[in-house]
């Protein structure tokens, strides 16, 4: 909920009437609620004076009023508040047991007078009828007032808490008693009295006394519950009043002292986020407020197994404590829970320190490592990636020009999370290698991980006329941007892939033709943040399908039910994504869930998509608790997806998660072979990743490309639409698979180019025609789209290139195939892939010529996305980006903008905006 | 941060109580309330801090809503069970009155669940804001109604409310009165 979207209205209310001139019934009410100002009310009060069918409808309605307020406080029966109902009858046995026997003839008394009249005229002999729990709950009651302050005494009795008691206990009289009004000095002496103020007594209220409660005061509550139950119905004209002061008076005294302050435990574990080891003597703190407070109220350390247990004594009960881990070598930790438990408990993830980090870079490394970098290009790649990735070991920042080789050795992955080193993308040397991973700057105790993305660097024609990169049809990274900009925060760089938020909008792309499932299109523009360069958009439009010509689906999905999975954005939302896609099965395909969590269940056997039913059921009944072992899970679905195989369909595990493997069989790589081994079965992987706060993105997505598979973000139920209805097609099917993609740029024409994107999708020259190369898969109506920005010949002074050793050897004359292409052509792109169960691939291939266009709609949308990317991951090229410019460009490239998502763009980006004017970073 | 910590204080019970009630459940009630004040606390200050707070919870709600069928069923579950308690052990439980008194609490606070859970979900979170002293123009703002439609909306609600509580209850005493008899 923003700001902007929440307006208070300040419609004013007037009174309506029936064709035949009596009141409308919603006008009765509202004058009952007391609503109408001075003006309407007098106007209401006067008809109903001198109209008996209103005046029926009036009464009917205080009846409802009065019936209503009764029956919700029904639920609130038990000391607790209210219980779920499966606890009903044991908290009805500990209440038993701790009302005294003394208890008044209620029941029989309370039936015979239902019997007689409706229920709700006898308000108060059915209050009495519960009188022991409301006893109870008066003392919570009780407490909630007496931590009021004193000031506003009259005011208090207006207080929403103050329906128990009060104006309530007046209105159960007023069914019978009508239309006496209540002295103002009645209310304030009245609320004085509730809130333990009595003038004739100290302050301190008197404690609770069960064993002597009458059942006088005890009914306060729940008639006061049962009557008209609005504050306003009290000083409502013509609106039945009339407090029974003394009732009050006795209520209040059997008010329990409250307690203003508690003991609060804090216990629970500290370990290494990435290692997930125990952190010992590790010091955690309880500080009160929300974290700026400069004394902590109590500390103590961690033990050799990471576990602490600290007591503050007197902590304000429902205020805000921060409870902050610290340990030389890792960031300071903070989380602030709201202290309403006498013992809470948390987990800190201790993330290794940056910030000690900040002035030492690798520059120091030796110079002829660096070289040997950039030559030897991809087989080195492991290591360069552990260059620049840092980390390690605290330095103290002086350290700065010192000699790394010590360092690289602790380095890789240290501060990407996931201990999987990345599937090696093929680093070249980047101008700005050395800088440390970004420190995500989101909430504390966030356990959101991302592989480092370091931008691809411009690289020299000369050297590298090749370039080679795996297609990738995910989208996630753009429902994770907008989350976090939604929010308020500007997402940490490393979660913004721009390939990802290039292709989550949906393109006009030439179709397919004959028998190739894939179209290629290009078109050559000018970079809108570098006028002198060139922007290339390569875009590819697989085959569309119809769902109901789909070959027959054999689904598993895989439910992560684990506690963490609770909250409203993620288990509850699976179901509703669930449920979307089990609406669009057809009776040929097949069904099965599993849910896991401490332990892997098969919830619904492999069941005909024509029993919607029985697997809407399943999906109801999933609940979330326990802890998470994702290998145990991910071995039942396959197996359950390999029992029920279709030789000729599309066999696929659905994997819905948070993200957290943390138990069991989950060595990462033990899981990927698996999930690779299943691909070369048959069965593919599709990941929808859920939930904010504990998301592993980068280990959905690598789980996901072993298996074959797509993977989206789903943080919202649109999203999941989009995802798993509209795009039904591209998600489950696969039209082409290993799709790489090689541009051959031509020297002539082109000096430097640098890829947008795709950073952790680059391949080796030679593995574009190495068919046991893994790449990325297309599905039906796939569209996929990767834009270069060139630096034409001739063009001076707009980027710095590595240098190149000049060559002993020209190249050859004769290489150059085609003439023509020569001069007219800027580029070639090559495309392979391999249809559904071929081993051999397939090549395509699409000269793009050399001439500018003023791009069309799509174009100009796309490089403004391009260039929000960049704004939003700080990349060195950028340029001249300002939001403005991207939003100016976005503007003008809406097109038709089929499902909004253009439109939804530019908010995001005006908040992006908004965010960078309000404050720094 | 004192703001939050007064906000809390004034709002936290009542926004416990119209989640406990539109839930059912205690605890998630709790959990969700967390989370309102939470975003209160890294949303800011906010001119109509109740309203606002209702909406956010009300928004939080939203996504638990298809718990409420989950919740019915459990509800009619438990409902058939004391009748079944009632029927079968009679000597046991009737040994102290309020023992008999807390199964009829309980019984009225399972046709209350029913009788809620019976209610079209807009018309339950106004009557619900209304019960916690929110007024016309904080209803519509928190659950985006126009000002004038919360009276329409608040009367549907409690009109259905009795009603449906009122059926149950004729229901129940009808059985009961034939087991009786």
């Amino acid at each position: 909920m923003s700001r902007e979207e929440f307006i208070m209205p300040d419609e004013r209310l007037l009174p309506e009437y029936t064709a035949d001139g009596h009141l409308e019934e919603g006008t009765v009410h509202t004058w009952l609620d007391g609503a109408f100002d001075a003006d309407a009310a007098a106007e209401v009060a006067a008809h109903v004076k001198g109209c008996a069918t209103c005046a029926a409808v009036v009464a009917e309605a205080r009846g409802l009023l009065a019936g209503s307020s009764r029956i919700l406080s029904a639920l609130d029966v038990t000391p607790a508040g209210v219980v779920p109902a499966e606890d009903a009858t044991r908290t009805a046995a500990r209440i038993a047991a701790a009302v005294p026997m003394s208890m008044p003839q209620s029941k029989q008394t309370a039936d015979k007078i239902r019997r007689i009249q409706p229920w709700w005229y006898s308000a108060a002999a059915a209050a009495v009828l519960v009188v022991g729990v409301g006893g109870t709950m008066w003392m919570r009651g009780g407490q909630e007032l007496a931590e009021r302050p004193v000031a506003d005494a009259a005011r208090e009795v207006r207080e929403p808490a103050f329906n128990e008691a009060t104006q309530a206990a007046g209105a159960a009289v007023a069914t019978n008693a009508p239309a006496s009004s209540v002295p103002t000095a009645d209310v304030q002496k009245a609320s004085a009295k509730v809130r333990g103020i009595d003038p004739n007594s100290p302050v301190s209220s008197t404690p609770a006394n069960p064993g002597g409660l009458s059942p006088v005061p005890m009914a306060a509550p729940m008639a006061a519950r049962s009557a008209s139950g609005t504050s306003q119905g009290m000083s409502q004209p013509g609106s039945p009043g009339g407090v029974a002061a003394s009732t009050l008076a006795v209520a209040t005294e059997t008010q329990p002292a409250s307690t203003q302050r508690r003991r609060v435990t804090v216990m629970g574990t500290v370990t290494d986020a990435v290692g997930q080891r125990p952190v010992g003597d590790a010091l955690v703190e309880i500080f009160p407020g929300n974290g700026t407070a400069l004394r902590s109220t109590a500390s103590t350390t961690t033990d050799a197994s990471g576990y602490f247990s600290v007591t503050a004594d007197s902590v304000v009960a429902n205020s805000i404590i921060t409870v902050r881990a610290r340990f030389i070598g890792y960031e300071v930790s903070a989380m602030s829970r709201i202290a309403q438990a006498d013992t809470l408990r948390v987990a800190f993830r201790l993330r290794q320190s940056i910030l000690a980090l900040s002035g030492a870079t690798v520059t120091g490394m030796p110079e002829r490592k660096a070289d040997d970098a950039r030559t030897r290009e991809s087989s080195n790649a492991s290591q360069g990636a552990a260059v620049t990735r840092t980390a390690g070991a605290p330095i103290a920042p002086t350290a700065a020009p010192a000699p790394a080789p010590q360092t690289r050795g602790v380095a890789g992955g240290m501060a990407r999370g996931i201990g999987m080193p990345a599937p090696t993308p093929p680093r070249r040397a980047a101008p700005d290698e050395a800088r440390p991973p970004r420190p995500y700057p989101g909430q504390p105790g966030n356990r959101e991980q991302y592989d480092r993305i370091e931008d691809n660097p411009f690289l020299g024609v000369a050297g590298n006329p090749l370039s080679t990169f795996s297609i990738d049809v995910d989208r996630a990274s753009y429902g994770n941007v907008r989350r976090f900009l939604q929010n308020g925060q500007r997402p940490p760089a490393d979660a913004v892939r721009i390939e990802e938020l290039i292709n989550y909008f949906p393109y006009a792309l030439r179709e397919p033709r004959g028998n190739d499932p894939v179209a290629i299109t290009t078109e050559v523009t000018t970079a809108p943040w570098q006028p002198r360069h060139q922007l290339v958009r390569i875009a590819l439009q697989s085959k569309r399908i119809e769902t109901a010509s789909l070959p027959p689906n054999n689904l598993v999905f895989l439910i992560d039910v684990s506690g963490s999975m609770q909250s409203p954005d993620k288990l509850p939302l699976v179901k509703q994504s669930l449920r979307l896609l089990v609406d669009q099965m057809r009776p040929q395909d097949r069904v099965a869930i599993v849910a896991y969590a401490g332990a892997a269940g098969l919830v619904l056997p492999s069941t005909s998509g024509d029993e919607k039913e029985a697997i809407i059921q399943a999906i109801e009944r999933l609940e979330a608790g326990g802890s998470t072992a994702g290998g145990a899970g991910i071995d039942l679905a396959y197996r359950t997806a390999r029992d029920h195989f279709l030789d000729h369909g599309n066999n696929r595990v659905i994997l819905a998660t948070d993200g957290d493997f943390n138990v069991g069989v989950s060595s990462d790589g033990e899981l990927e072979r698996l999930i690779e081994r299943k691909r070369t079965e048959g069965t593919y992987l599709t990941i929808l990743g859920f939930g904010s706060g504990n998301y592993q993105d980068a280990k959905m997505e690598k789980l996901a490309k072993r298996g074959n598979g797509n993977y989206a973000y789903i943080d919202e139920i649109a999203e999941a639409r989009k995802m798993l209805v509209r795009e039904m097609g591209a998600t489950l099917l696969t039209v082409a698979n290993d799709v790489k993609l090689q541009v051959e740029f031509n020297p002539r024409r082109v000096q430097a180019y640098r890829l947008i994107g795709y950073e952790d999708r680059l391949l080796r020259t030679e593995d574009f025609t190495d068919d046991r190369k893994d790449a990325g898969d297309l599905g039906a109506g796939h569209q996929v789209t990767a834009l270069y920005e060139i630096v034409p010949v001739g063009v001076q002074g707009t980027v710095t290139l590595q240098d190149i050793e000049s060559r002993r050897y020209e190249p050859v004359t004769g290489e150059t195939r085609s003439s023509t292409a020569s001069s007219e052509e800027l580029l070639f792109v090559k495309l392979r892939y391999k249809r559904s169960g071929e081993s051999a691939s397939r090549l395509m291939t699409h000269p793009v010529p050399a001439r500018t266009v003023r791009g069309s709609d799509d174009m100009r949308f796309v490089s403004s996305v391009a260039a929000f990317g960049m704004l939003l991951r700080e990349s060195p090229y950028a340029g001249r980006t300002s939001a403005a410019q991207v939003l100016e460009q976005a503007r003008a490239a809406l097109g038709e903008d089929d499902g909004g998502y253009r439109a939804e763009f530019i908010r995001l980006v005006e908040r992006f905006r908004s965010l960078r004017a309000d404050g720094p970073r | 941060m004192d703001d939050l910590e007064r906000l809390f204080r004034e709002y936290h019970p009542p926004v416990v109580r119209y989640l406990t009630r539109r839930l059912g459940d205690r605890d998630l009630a709790e959990e969700l309330a967390q989370e309102t004040f939470l975003r209160a606390s890294r949303h800011g200050p906010v001119a109509n801090e109740r309203a606002w707070l209702f909406a956010v919870a009300t928004n939080l709600v939203r996504d638990e809503a298809r718990r409420a069928v989950r919740e019915r069923r459990r509800l009619l579950r438990l409902r058939d069970e004391m009748q079944h308690e009632a029927e079968t052990e009679p000597d046991v439980f009737r040994l102290e009155q309020q023992v008999d008194a807390e199964a009829a609490a309980l019984r009225e606070q399972a046709l209350a669940r029913a009788a809620v859970d019976a209610l079209a979900e807009r018309d339950r979170m106004a009557l619900l804001m209304r019960e916690e002293g929110l007024d016309y123009h904080e209803i519509a703002a928190a659950l985006g109604l126009s000002v004038g439609s919360v009276g329409t909306t608040l009367s549907r609600a409690r009109r259905r409310l009795v009603d449906v509580y009122e059926s149950q209850q004729r229901e129940l005493a009808a059985r009961e009165g034939s087991d009786v008899a």
